[in-house]
């Protein structure tokens, strides 16, 4: 084999064209694989494609999250489009979960010695007034108390069941 | 095809992708215009607690205007943009309203981000792309399309890689529970239209299901051989194509405006270095 006519990979050239785009690629590279590693795939936007990679597992019961609006906890979001469905949903789960998760980042960055953490979850009284306002809006109603709440279903192998209080 | 061929098409679909998210902003109403109210719920990753600084947001929240001009920016900047590489031959101007339409798009993808349901994945792809015409030259462009094409092959390779980091592809369940979870309302509330039906009968057969997990990692993977050769990259293409549309039609997951970063697998073939570069290379 003629090795002179192998033609070098890209990344040779590159280093060749500009050592700082180089240097440059590669430290993005190991520093996403290095952030990847140390803190979960979800630390890190640029590689948030994990793709369904985390292990799932089947349960029994699984959680369906309801809305109860102006006290109705039957109330039929089938008039709303999917999107805006979920809109709903994803703000309530979010604003639960970034309750606990950013203060428990807070410590991670503060640690890290970043002190001066800037990611903040919303107030209380701010995230009550715009879930108001957002339902409204989409539900095209007024919406004086909008709550949120899990069903739990069985899962019976080719349907699910409502479980009983 | 000539580079300048392949620059000038590229610009095209550059402009169609991104006409597309514009599009599906507007449908969902989600543009910054017609969010209101607003809300910040930031995600947990770095990026966003390095980049969005909360006097910006509380100012977004309250400023209609700001909003609009935003807004403006998102829509205007590609339309320039893909006017500029085609029209004209002002190299000092495409490499400024690249650079410039590169980083609104990432800003606004960590907006978007943080407002509502629509994800930053699309926005890195649109505002790497914007790049990828920052040079209009044989040598430049075949440096930014390759390092474009490298990155749609590491975030695709990576996904593989992580299946196996976590074992997921090792658990005989996977692609069951995924769909249980992933249809669990359309499964409650809708339980016998033609769907569901299909998505019972995978949940049921579990080896069936978890063959077709198996396959979307082994073509995850398989995009490692775009580091060593083009060769291959109209099979990649095609794999590509499977997946989209099987995340379309079984996840109920839009992943159409990824075709911008697809798009460098048909045209990979046709962007070689250039001779002068070879020669060079050479000596």
């Amino acid at each position: 084999m003629d090795y002179r006519r192998v033609r070098p990979l890209f990344i040779y050239r590159l280093y060749k064209f500009n050592p700082i785009l180089f240097f440059g690629l590669i430290i993005f590279i190991l520093g996403s694989l290095y952030l990847n590693f140390k803190q979960g795939l979800t630390a890190y936007p640029l590689i948030h494609y994990g793709m369904y990679s985390r292990v799932y597992t089947k349960n029994k019961i699984y959680a369906l999250p309801q809305i109860v609006v102006n006290g109705d906890s039957s109330f039929k979001l089938s008039h709303c489009n999917t999107f805006d469905q979920e809109s709903l949903f994803f703000f309530f789960q979010e604003y639960e979960s970034n309750e606990i998760n950013l203060s428990n980042k807070h410590g991670y960055f503060q640690s890290k010695g970043l002190r001066k953490t800037r990611l903040r979850a919303p107030q209380r009284s701010v995230f009550d007034t715009f879930i108001l306002d957002y339902a409204s809006k989409v539900l095209g109603i007024r919406v004086n108390s909008v709550g949120f709440y899990e069903r739990f279903y069985i899962y019976q192998g080719k349907k699910f069941i409502l479980k009983k209080e | 095809m000539s580079w300048s061929a392949i620059y000038k098409k590229m610009g095209i679909v550059y402009l169609i992708v991104n006409l597309y998210q514009c599009y599906v902003l507007y449908s969902n109403n989600v543009f910054l215009t017609q969010l209101k109210p607003i809300l910040f719920v930031p995600r947990l990753d770095i990026v966003q607690f390095l980049f969005l600084n909360p006097i910006f947001c509380q100012a977004l929240s309250e400023s209609a205007v700001l909003r609009f001009v935003i807004d403006c920016l998102v829509v205007l900047l590609p339309i320039l943009l893909f006017s500029l590489i085609t029209f004209m031959e002002n190299k000092r101007w495409i490499k400024i309203i690249s650079v410039l339409t590169s980083s609104v798009l990432f800003l606004y993808g960590l907006l978007i981000d943080s407002t509502t349901l629509i994800h930053f994945e699309g926005y890195i792809m649109l505002a790497l792309f914007s790049l990828v015409f920052y040079f209009k030259d044989a040598i430049g462009f075949y440096f930014t399309f390759n390092c474009y094409r490298y990155f749609f092959i590491f975030i695709f390779f990576s996904a593989g890689l992580w299946k196996l980091r976590t074992r997921a592809i090792f658990n005989n369940e996977q692609m069951s529970c995924i769909l249980l979870e992933q249809h669990l309302r359309h499964l409650v509330y809708d339980s016998n239209d033609y769907f569901s039906r299909l998505i019972y009968f995978l949940i049921n057969s579990t080896m069936f299901s978890q063959s077709l997990y198996c396959m979307v990692f082994i073509i995850q993977v398989s995009f490692i051989s775009g580091v060593f050769t083009k060769k291959f990259d109209r099979i990649l293409l095609c794999l590509f194509i499977i997946f989209i549309v099987l995340d379309y039609f079984l996840m109920r997951i839009d992943y159409l405006i990824w075709i911008g970063y697809g798009i460098v697998l048909y045209f990979s073939k046709f962007i070689n270095p250039p001779k002068a570069y070879e020669q060079n290379e050479s000596h």
